[in-house]
């Protein structure tokens, strides 16, 4: 029999594949939206779910892969073959020294650092003039892939259906290798993973790079889809929606990033129909989740009928 | 011979508690050294010192002879050394065979590498395997350490401790929460371990204590009273005093 | 560049420093008594600034809207606590974190809601609206003089009460050392809802002093919450005394960075090139000095050892 893991997923996919058969561009958009936060969530349930570091900059790499597209741009550069991986380079490069640092430290400490160090970039973009300060960046048009135009939404949106089911399963393959494994480990417990004789910090470095670097790739895509890298993609609130959307998919879930996107990213719209103060039902709602939620709509998916998730 | 273990002048206060005051002791190769002393002495602390996790205020710690009391916990484990714990200190969402295979796989040369394919982890099946067959765990190994009972829990720390083929075991009440048939066999298993490593023992077992120990520390309120062989230390008229003042128990004589 | 400048930054920098040690010194305790990561903090702060300028409109009184904004920060400081965060202490900080971003939200956008997202302003009280002559060549307004009088004042009290009284010597004792406070031996609810209504007070205080000489309006609560983490964490988790060299560490950073690096940036680079610059590397300075004390005393100045 096959998982109810990969049938939940599998119908994921299928219903992101159909959106743009079905829907108007608008839907189309709005899919691909969700799917780019979504992997954006990815890389951040990889540092939360496996490695178990609270981190609150997250859109620290989101912003910075969302900068290089706009670098790019800005200097007539757009193909993706050559946007998109130096994206993931730039981020894993920043994520490689912002872990480092943050590292030193852990729990509560290591929340606030993040948050600073993503706020200090944020300020930087904010205020740099070949940054675009507080304008930011325009894309001219959006990234090519080998050459073919992804200018109709309907291409994009297959593109990003194709990285984001790419990046599920090399994060879905590496926490199931022996270093995803230690990771894990250390998440549980560290100081017993420390006494086995694996250093702590070099495994941890390790999944905050490659957190980073998934996270990085979504910025690049999110200023494709805006064509636009805002200092927003930066912001505190952009980290903490990061992190609502890891917990309303399910913690460690790694495929439940997609669902929380999308619950997300659809609540917001419905509820901006109804009200422009949307965010203080949003703000009750995300309490109620955490506080009565269980483990995210993955765990919801994958319950047994004795109740226990697997 | 140079022992393997040589800790001099270990300090250790937490505020203005002195938990250890310039403990001194050495641990022979392949013998077992029993550590005893009342609740509170500060044995616990001692070992989490020996191994890492905890930073001496003074002293030093030499293990074969090299100066490892600044090492992480890590470095030390790679040196040979290896602990359990007093409260069990699992993975309780693993199975009991990952929590070995983690601890295997902690040593194993290709722990670090990252392309090796999930297929790679049935190499560490067969080692795996033996320890917890060695440990009498092997009928336990597909459910979550975390649902284990408490002899049981003890059982899987040992396993674990064993997976570095350590040169020395420091062993935190490896017994406790045993029932008499396993705390026995264990015995057992301690006694042959003694052919492949020191083991540096915490226990309150005394029956198991002076069955097993080559030679013995008494440790109270921070200082150790008397070191010796057994038969030497249990006439000790301090040791005595001491047991009798602070716990009420006596080794028996 | 004349002493009198010099001394005007020193002055701006303490009086900042005095106003994160405020905010500070309460999350550093909540998180230390507690184990909360209170990201909500930020709220108090905003909603003294609020509700105090809208009582200084209606009445015309300075301390009426001291009294008022101050007094609706513990109210609802001591409303959450006792009514949503107090589950929270047991679980994880993941949790701590969602709910507390729950709750900014949910603060801003009421503050929205009630207030419009124009913005308020404060104005001083009318004997401190003027400036001073400290030195010959520097007029200094007497009120940001009043708002360091006021924060080396709740320094004093606050030393005060966590050096001299038995309940402050307890709380202490537990910010630092978390398995103490199952040994506090007093009523363990009332000692949370104390201690986050003081760290409530505090932060409430800051947002109404610092409102006549800042914008009021929504967000305002995250901007300085953040530098108040640096705060936090520069002076070691649960240390009141660490959170106030590092305030003062963090405000002088500051204003020296914004007030020197021009000049400094200046020396060795072209006008239109420092002009572009200075302003982003200003705002890096409290974060640079962050990530240096990481890498000498991750426990941070005064914090211990965990």
């Amino acid at each position: 029999m096959i998982p109810r893991r990969l049938v939940v997923i599998g119908l994921i996919f299928a219903v992101l594949a159909a959106v743009p058969l079905y829907g108007a561009d608008y839907y189309t958009g709005l899919a691909t939206k969700i799917m780019i936060f979504g992997l954006a969530a990815l890389g951040l349930d990889a540092l939360v779910g496996i490695g178990g570091m609270i981190s609150f900059g997250h859109a620290a790499f989101f912003g910075i892969g969302a900068y290089v597209a706009g670098l790019f741009g800005k200097s007539g550069i757009d193909e993706g073959l050559i946007v998109w991986p130096t994206a993931i380079a730039v981020a894993a490069l920043f994520g490689a020294v912002i872990g480092s640092l943050s590292l030193r430290t852990r729990g509560a400490a290591f929340i606030m650092i993040t948050l600073a160090f993503a706020q200090m970039l944020f300020f930087i973009a904010a205020s740099l003039p070949a940054l675009g300060t507080s304008d930011g960046i325009g894309l001219p048009h959006r990234n090519s892939l080998a050459g073919h135009s992804l200018g109709r939404a309907v291409d994009f949106h297959y593109v990003v259906l194709l990285l984001l089911a790419g990046a599920l399963a090399l994060t879905d393959f590496l926490a199931r290798t022996p270093f995803g494994r230690a990771v894990d480990g250390i998440r549980q417990n560290e100081p017993r993973m420390g006494a086995l004789g694996y250093n702590p910090t070099i495994y941890q470095l390790a999944c905050f790079i490659f957190g980073a670097a998934v996270t990085g790739l979504a910025g690049a895509l999110v200023a494709n889809l805006s064509l636009f890298a805002a200092p927003d993609n930066l912001h505190w609130m952009t980290s903490g929606t990061l992190l609502v959307i890891v917990i309303l998919g399910g913690v460690g879930s790694l495929f439940g990033s997609v669902l929380g996107a999308a619950v997300l990213i659809v609540l917001e719209e419905v509820l901006a129909e109804v009200t422009d103060h949307w965010m203080m039902i949003l703000g009750p709602v995300l309490i109620a989740v955490v506080l009565f939620g269980g483990n995210g709509l993955a765990g919801f998916l994958l319950r047994r009928p004795h109740g226990r998730t697997s | 011979m140079a022992a393997l273990l040589e800790v001099r002048g270990l300090c250790k206060t937490f505020g203005a508690l002195a938990v250890n005051q310039s403990v001194d002791l050495t641990v022979e190769a392949n013998q077992i050294h029993a550590l005893i002393g009342p609740n509170g002495a500060g044995k616990t602390t001692f070992l989490a010192q020996l191994a890492g996790d905890i930073r001496p205020d003074a002293g030093t710690i030499l293990f074969d002879g090299t100066d490892i009391t600044g090492l992480p916990a890590h470095r030390r484990a790679h040196l040979g050394i290896a602990r359990s714990y007093q409260v069990a200190r699992l993975f309780p969402d693993s199975t009991v065979h990952d929590n070995v295979a983690l601890a295997v796989q902690a040593c194993s040369r290709w722990a670090r590498s990252v392309g090796r394919a999930a297929a790679g982890i049935g190499e560490l099946n067969e080692p795996v395997a033996a320890l917890l067959e060695r440990v009498e765990l092997a009928h336990r190994s597909r459910i979550p350490a975390g649902i284990l009972a408490h002899g049981e829990r003890r059982k899987l720390e040992l396993a674990m401790a064993l997976a570095s083929r350590p040169r020395l075991l420091l062993l935190d009440e490896p017994l406790a929460g045993m029932g008499v048939e396993e705390s026995q066999a264990t015995v057992a298993l301690l006694d042959r371990l003694r052919r492949d490593a020191a083991i540096l023992l915490v226990e309150h077992d005394v029956q198991a204590v002076f069955a097993l120990a080559d030679r013995m520390s008494v440790l109270v309120f921070g200082k150790v009273l008397a070191s010796g062989d057994p038969p030497t230390v249990r006439r000790n008229p301090e040791v005595q005093r001491a047991y009798l003042a602070t716990s009420g128990e006596v080794p028996p004589c | 560049m004349s002493a009198a400048f010099v001394l005007a930054q020193l002055l701006n920098g303490l009086q900042l420093g005095l106003m994160l040690f405020l905010l500070a010194a309460g999350l550093t305790l909540i998180f230390g008594i507690m184990g909360l990561v209170n990201l909500a903090h930020g709220s108090f702060y905003m909603i003294g600034a609020f509700v105090a300028a809208t009582l200084q409109a209606w009445t015309g009184h300075f301390a009426l809207a001291l009294a008022g904004g101050v007094g609706a920060a513990i109210i609802l400081g001591i409303a959450v606590e006792s009514a949503l965060l107090r589950p929270l202490y047991r679980r994880g900080h993941l949790d701590q974190v969602l709910v507390t971003f729950g709750l900014i939200l949910f603060f801003n956008e009421a503050t929205r809601l009630l207030w419009g997202s124009g913005g308020l302003s404060m104005q001083p009280p009318a004997v401190l609206a003027s400036e001073i002559q400290l030195l010959p060549g520097l007029p200094y307004p007497s009120y940001r003089l009043a708002i360091s009088g006021v924060g080396c004042l709740v320094v004093v009290l606050l030393s005060l009460l966590l050096g001299r009284t038995r309940i402050g010597m307890l709380i202490r004792a537990g910010a630092r050392d978390h398995a103490m406070v199952s040994a506090l031996g007093v009523n363990i609810k009332l000692v949370y809802s104390l201690v986050f209504g003081l760290g409530a007070m505090l932060a409430g205080l800051a947002g109404v002093m610092t409102g006549p000489i800042i914008a009021v309006e929504v967000g305002m609560g995250e901007a300085i919450l953040i530098q108040t983490f640096v705060v936090v964490v520069l002076g070691g988790i649960g240390s009141v005394k660490g959170s106030f060299v590092a305030a003062l560490a963090v405000g002088l950073a500051d204003s020296l960075g914004r007030a020197f690096l021009p000049l400094l940036l200046g020396g060795f680079l072209a006008p239109t090139t420092v002009s572009a610059v200075a302003p982003a590397a200003a705002s890096t300075v409290i974060y640079l000095l962050m990530a240096a004390t990481l890498l000498w005393r991750p426990q941070g100045l005064l914090g211990h050892r965990r």
